[in-house]
C-alpha cells in the first residue's frame, strides 16, 4: 500500500535523517517501525503522510509515486488516516468534538462535512470508538488522554481511508488505557480491511499488533521481518540490545540493575541514538559488542535470509 | 534497638503517617496514606494519572504549591519535617533529601552550565569554596558514569542528551548522600535503552549508599528490576502494599492484578489476539464514585463495594490490601476478563 | 553563532538600503522647491534655474539617486539648504546629545520598570496598584507627561531648569519622562518572566536543593529575566537614537530629533533625509547589538535551530 524504495531524507544543515530506507506496508497488512529517538521513524511518518518529500528514492502509494501537487496530494491524503502520539496536542482545544471528527470530510469535500448529516456521522464514528453517549458539542478538555485518542481515531477513520498511520498512539497513555486503545485500533483495522503503519519504541507492543516489523537505528533499517521472528530470534545486535533493555517481568529475573553500566553506553555529548548515518560504516558499530574493523569501514548490505526476512550485519546472531 | 533514642539518630528514611493532600475543597489527591521506606530500601510507588502518586511525592519532599493543604506526619530520617516551618525545613532539607524529577530538561536551569548547578549544592550546604565545589561537581558527574566529566560540566542542559541530563539530576540528588531520595518517574520519558542504562546506574550507586529510595513509576517492569517493596495507589489511596515478590506472585487487589495481567499479556500473548484490558478508566480527581473507587471497573465488585470504601488491612504477613474481596483472581462469582474489545465504559466526565 | 550574526547583519544592511531609497523619495513628499529654499530672496527665474542645475535637479531620477547614494557611501550626506554646512557636521554633535538622553532614558526605564515588575511579582498586595500605574503610564501621551513634569518641577516648584541646554540639570526631566513612559513595558516583561521562572520546574529543583529564597532569586530567576529585558534595551536604544522627537521638543533638548523637526519646518530636505538615514542605521545597529547581548545571556540562542 505504502512503499518506501531506497528513500533518503537530508535536512538543511546536513542532517541525514533517513539513509536508503526500503520497506512496504502490504495491502490489508501491517508493518511496524521500531526505533528510539533519532532512529528516523518520525521522519518516515512525515514522508508517508506527504508532509515532506524525500531527498532521494521513491515513495509510492498503491504502486504509484506520491504526487507533488497540493491538490493531488490532498486526494491521496484522503486515503490515509493518522493517529499521533500526543492526545493533548493533536486536537484543537477550541473546536467542538463534532467538528474535529468531521473535519476530514470538509477537507476532502465529502458529504456530511457541514450541516445536520454531519451530526449523525460523528455520532456513529464516536460510538464505534467507544464513546457512544458523547456530547457532540463538548470540547477536548473534557476528556482524558484515552478519550482524546479515541476522538483522534474517530477522526482518522471517518473518511474511510485505506491506510492507517499511527505514531506511538499509546505512549502517552496510562497503562490501563493503552490496551483499550490498541484493541480499538486492531478491531478497526480488521473491520475495515485497513493497512497499517505502526510506529513505536515498544518491542512487546509491536509484536502483538503487527505482522511485520522493521527495526530502525540511525536513519537506517537494521533488520526487517515477521514480528514473531524479530521478537524471539533477532539477528541484528541492536535488536537484541533492545530486547535486553526491556525490564524484567518478575523480580526473580531482574538483571538490569545488577548489570555493569558500561555496556552499550551512548557517546556522551551526542543525542540519543544519533549515530553517524550516511557514512560508510555500520551505524551501530560504535556501540556493538561484536563490531570489528570491517564494521567500522564498510557499510553492511541488507542480507536476505528468507523471502520475508533481512538484516544488515556482517556477523548476525 | 529501643525506639526513641535510636529513632532520633537514624530511623526509617521516610515515614508517612495519615498523610492527606487536598487542593481546594473538591480535590482530595491523597487519602490517609501510610508508607515507610527503610534505609537502603527501594520502595516503588505504582500508580497512573490521577492516582495521587505525584502529590504524595511532592508532599513528602515539601514541594507542594501553597494552594495545597496537607495534614498528617512526614518523618525523614527520624525528623518530623511536617512540623517544621519553611525556613527551618529549608536549612535541613539538603542533608535529608534528594530529588530526581521526571523531566530533566525542564528541571535544570537552561542558562546555567550543569556543573555549576551541581556545584551550588556544595557551596551552599557543604561550605566549600567555588574551586572546591567545582571539582566536587566534576567528581559527582564521574560518579554517574559520564565520560569526560570536566568538559560536560561546562555544557548547558540543552546540549546534553536526555540520558545525560537524567544522570546530571541523579548526580545532584546523591551528591550529599542524603538518607532519602525521591524519584518521580525518572525513566518514563527515556528510550528503553537509556532507561536500562539508568537502571543499571542506580543499581550500582545503591551498592555504596545507605539511602532509602521512594521510586514513583507506572511501569511494573521497573518495579521488578529495582524495588524491594511496592505500594500501589489508586484514586489517592494506597490500595496494596507488600514486598515486591509478593506483589508479583500473589497480588490481592484486583487493580494490581489487572496491571500485572496487562503487562504479562502484552509480553507473552499470541500475536494478533486482543490485548487484555481493564475496562473503564481511572476516575478524575475530585470525581470519584462512592464506596471503593475501583468498583466500577472491578470484576469482583459486589453491593458492599459500592457502599463502603475498604480500609487498608493485612491479608498476609507484611502484605496489606484495601479490598472487600482480596485474593487471587478467578474466584467464584467473578466476571471473567473480557476477551474482545467491548466499548469502553468511559463517559465524558473523565 | 557567527553565521547567525552575519545573516542578521546582511539583512540589516539591506534594510538600511531600503530606507535610503524611501528617504530619497521623500523629495516628492516634502513640499517646496529646493531652489527657493536655498535662495528665498532670489527674484529672477534664471538664478533659481541655475541653482536647480547645480543641484542636478533636472537630471533623471535615477541619476540623482545614484549621485546621492554615491555621496552617501563616502560619508557625504549633502549640504543643508539653510545652514550652508555639511549635514554630517550638523548631525554629529546632535547625535551625541541624543545619545546621552537615550542612555539616561533607558537607565531610568529599566530601573523604574524593573522595580515595578519585581514588586508586583513578589508582593501580591501591590500587584493591583502596579497594574494601575502601568496602565496610566501607558495611556498618557508622552508630551502631556513631559509638560506636566515641566510644569510641576520647573515652574511651580522651581527645582528643575526650564530653559533648553545640555547640562546635567536639564537631563533629569526628559530622562525621567522617557523612563516613566517606557517603564510599563519593562515592568510587564520582568513580571511575566519572573512569574514564569518562579513557577518553573527548575526553580522547584532549586528549592528542593535547599537553596535560600534570595539565592534562588539572584542566581536562577533574575538570570532568566535578563534575556528578554536586554533585548528590549537594545531595541529601545536604537529607537531612541533615531530621535526622541517629542521629548526633545518639549524640553528643548538639542538632539537629533529637534534638528529633524526644525529642518522639516524649514523644508531643509538634506538634513531631514540625513536624520532619517542616521536613525535607520542606529536602529539596525542596535537591533544587532540586542541580538548579540541576547546570545551572550541565553546560551540556547547561540545556535540557529
Amino acid at each position: 500500500m505504502i512503499g518506501f524504495e531506497a528513500v533518503s531524507k537530508k535536512y538543511r544543515g546536513g542532517r541525514l535523517a533517513l539513509d536508503d530506507v526500503t520497506f512496504a506496508v502490504p495491502d490489508g497488512g501491517s508493518l511496524g517501525l521500531v526505533g528510539e529517538s533519532g532512529s528516523g521513524k518520525t521522519t518516515c511518518i512525515r514522508l508517508a503522510l506527504g508532509l515532506e518529500r524525500p531527498t532521494s528514492g521513491r515513495l509510492t502509494f498503491s504502486g504509484t509515486p506520491y504526487p507533488s501537487g497540493r491538490g493531488k496530494l490532498r486526494v491521496l491524503r484522503r486515503r490515509i488516516g493518522f493517529v499521533l502520539q500526543d492526545p493533548y496536542d493533536s486536537l484543537d482545544p477550541r473546536m467542538m468534538i463534532r467538528d474535529i471528527v468531521t473535519e476530514p470530510l470538509r477537507i476532502h469535500r465529502l458529504p456530511g462535512g457541514r450541516g445536520p448529516g454531519g451530526d449523525a456521522l460523528a455520532t456513529d464514528q464516536l460510538s464505534a470508538v467507544g464513546l457512544p453517549g458523547a456530547d457532540l458539542r463538548s470540547y477536548p478538555a473534557r476528556y482524558s488522554g484515552g478519550g482524546r485518542q479515541r476522538i483522534a481515531i474517530a477522526r482518522a477513520l471517518i473518511s474511510s481511508p485505506s491506510v492507517l498511520v499511527c505514531d506511538e498512539p499509546t505512549s502517552s497513555l496510562d497503562v490501563s488505557v493503552q490496551s483499550q486503545i490498541v484493541n480499538l485500533l486492531l478491531d478497526a483495522g480488521r473491520a475495515r480491511h485497513l493497512s497499517m503503519l505502526f510506529v513505536t519504541h515498544d518491542l512487546d507492543l509491536i509484536g502483538r499488533v503487527v505482522d511485520n516489523v522493521a527495526v530502525m537505528y540511525g536513519g537506517r533499517i537494521v533488520e526487517i521481518g515477521p514480528a514473531e521472528k524479530i521478537r524471539h530470534s533477532p539477528r541484528h545486535h541492536y535488536t537484541k540490545s533492545l530486547h535486553d533493555a526491556v525490564p524484567a517481568d518478575d523480580p526473580r529475573n531482574r538483571r538490569l540493575a545488577a548489570r555493569a553500566a558500561t555496556q552499550v553506553l551512548a557517546d556522551p555529548g551526542t543525542s540519543d541514538g544519533e549515530a553517524l548515518a550516511g557514512h560508510d560504516r555500520c551505524v551501530f558499530a560504535s556501540r556493538c559488542p561484536r563490531a570489528d574493523e570491517r564494521c567500522r569501514q564498510e557499510r553492511p548490505p541488507m542480507i536476505e535470509e528468507d523471502a520475508d526476512r533481512s538484516y544488515a550485519c556482517f556477523y548476525p546472531i | 534497638m529501643t525506639a526513641g533514642a535510636a529513632e532520633q539518630l537514624s530511623g526509617a528514611a521516610l515515614e508517612l503517617s495519615d498523610l492527606n493532600v487536598k487542593y481546594g475543597a473538591k480535590v482530595h489527591a491523597v487519602r490517609n496514606a501510610c508508607l515507610t521506606v527503610e534505609a537502603g530500601q527501594v520502595v516503588a510507588l505504582i500508580g497512573e494519572t490521577g492516582s495521587g502518586k505525584s502529590s504524595l511525592a511532592l508532599a513528602a519532599a515539601g514541594l507542594l504549591p501553597s494552594s495545597a493543604t496537607i495534614t498528617g506526619r512526614v518523618m525523614i530520617a527520624g525528623q518530623d519535617v511536617s512540623a517544621m516551618d519553611r525556613p527551618g525545613f529549608r536549612r535541613v532539607r539538603a542533608s535529608l533529601l534528594g530529588c530526581i524529577a521526571q523531566d530533566a530538561m525542564a528541571a535544570l536551569n537552561p542558562v546555567v552550565p550543569v556543573g555549576r548547578q551541581i556545584a551550588e549544592l556544595f557551596t551552599q550546604h557543604a561550605r566549600m569554596s567555588r574551586q572546591q565545589a567545582a571539582e566536587a561537581a566534576v567528581a559527582a558527574l564521574a560518579q554517574v558514569e559520564i565520560r569526560q566529566p570536566a568538559a560536560v560540566a561546562r555544557l548547558y542542559p540543552h546540549q546534553l542528551s536526555g540520558g545525560m541530563r537524567q544522570r546530571v539530576m541523579i548526580a545532584m540528588a546523591v551528591a550529599l548522600s542524603p538518607p532519602l531520595i525521591i524519584a518521580d518517574e525518572p525513566t518514563t520519558a527515556l528510550d528503553v535503552s537509556t532507561q536500562a542504562e539508568i537502571l543499571a546506574l542506580i543499581g550500582e550507586l545503591r551498592e555504596g549508599m545507605r539511602s532509602g529510595f521512594l521510586w514513583i513509576t507506572h511501569d511494573m517492569g521497573v518495579v521488578a528490576e529495582l524495588a524491594d517493596w511496592a505500594a500501589v495507589m489508586y484514586a489517592g489511596r494506597i490500595v496494596e502494599q507488600a514486598p515486591v515478590q509478593q506483589i508479583f506472585d500473589a497480588p490481592a487487589h484486583p487493580y494490581t492484578q489487572g496491571l500485572l495481567q496487562t503487562r504479562r499479556d502484552l509480553r507473552s500473548g499470541a500475536a494478533g489476539t486482543p490485548l487484555f484490558q481493564i475496562l473503564g478508566a481511572p476516575p478524575a480527581p475530585g470525581d470519584e464514585p462512592a464506596g471503593c473507587p475501583f468498583s466500577p471497573r472491578c470484576p469482583r465488585a459486589t453491593d458492599v463495594c459500592a457502599e463502603s470504601d475498604p480500609p487498608l488491612e493485612p491479608v498476609a504477613a507484611g502484605h496489606r490490601a484495601a479490598c472487600h474481596h482480596p485474593g487471587p483472581s478467578g474466584a467464584p462469582g467473578e466476571t471473567p476478563a473480557p476477551a474482545a474489545a467491548a466499548p469502553a465504559a468511559e463517559g465524558e466526565g473523565s | 553563532m557567527a553565521r547567525a550574526l552575519i545573516r542578521r547583519l546582511v539583512f540589516g544592511i539591506i534594510a538600511v538600503a531600503g530606507v535610503v531609497v524611501l528617504a530619497f523619495l521623500l523629495e516628492f513628499v516634502v513640499p517646496g522647491d529646493p531652489a527657493k529654499a536655498i535662495a528665498p530672496r532670489a527674484q529672477s527665474a534664471a538664478v533659481l534655474a541655475n541653482i536647480r542645475t547645480q543641484l542636478h535637479l533636472n537630471q533623471p531620477l535615477i541619476v540623482q539617486f545614484a549621485d546621492y547614494f554615491g555621496n552617501l557611501l563616502r560619508g557625504n550626506l549633502g549640504t543643508s539648504y539653510i545652514q550652508r554646512q555639511p549635514v554630517a557636521s550638523l548631525i554629529g554633535p546632535r547625535l551625541l546629545t541624543t545619545g546621552v538622553l537615550a542612555l539616561a532614558g533607558v537607565i531610568a526605564e529599566v530601573i523604574i520598570g524593573g522595580a515595578l515588575g519585581i514588586a508586583a511579582t513578589l508582593y501580591g498586595r501591590v500587584r493591583a496598584l502596579v497594574s494601575a500605574i502601568n496602565l496610566t503610564l501607558l495611556a498618557v501621551p508622552v508630551f502631556v507627561l513631559g509638560l506636566l513634569l515641566l510644569l510641576l518641577f520647573g515652574f511651580r516648584l522651581g527645582i528643575a531648569p526650564v530653559t533648553g541646554g545640555t547640562g546635567p540639570g536639564q537631563l533629569v526631566l526628559p530622562a525621567l519622562t522617557l523612563g516613566l513612559i517606557g517603564a510599563p513595558w519593562y515592568a510587564q516583561i520582568v513580571a511575566d518572566q519572573m512569574q514564569e521562572s518562579l513557577a518553573s520546574s527548575y526553580v522547584r529543583t532549586a528549592v528542593s536543593k535547599g537553596l535560600s529564597d534570595s539565592y534562588i532569586l539572584r542566581r536562577h530567576v533574575l538570570r532568566n529575566v535578563l534575556s528578554p529585558a536586554l533585548t528590549m534595551v537594545g531595541l529601545d536604544l536604537g529607537s531612541y537614537l533615531s530621535g526622541v522627537v517629542t521629548v526633545e521638543v518639549v524640553f528643548i533638548w538639542p538632539g537629533i530629533g529637534l534638528l529633524a523637526v526644525n529642518s522639516l519646518h524649514n523644508l531643509d530636505r538634506p538634513v531631514v533625509m540625513g536624520t532619517v538615514i542616521v536613525g535607520a542605521v542606529a536602529v539596525v545597529f542596535f537591533n544587532l547589538f540586542a541580538d548579540v547581548l541576547r546570545m551572550f545571556v541565553d546560551p540556547r540562542t547561540r545556535e540557529e535551530a
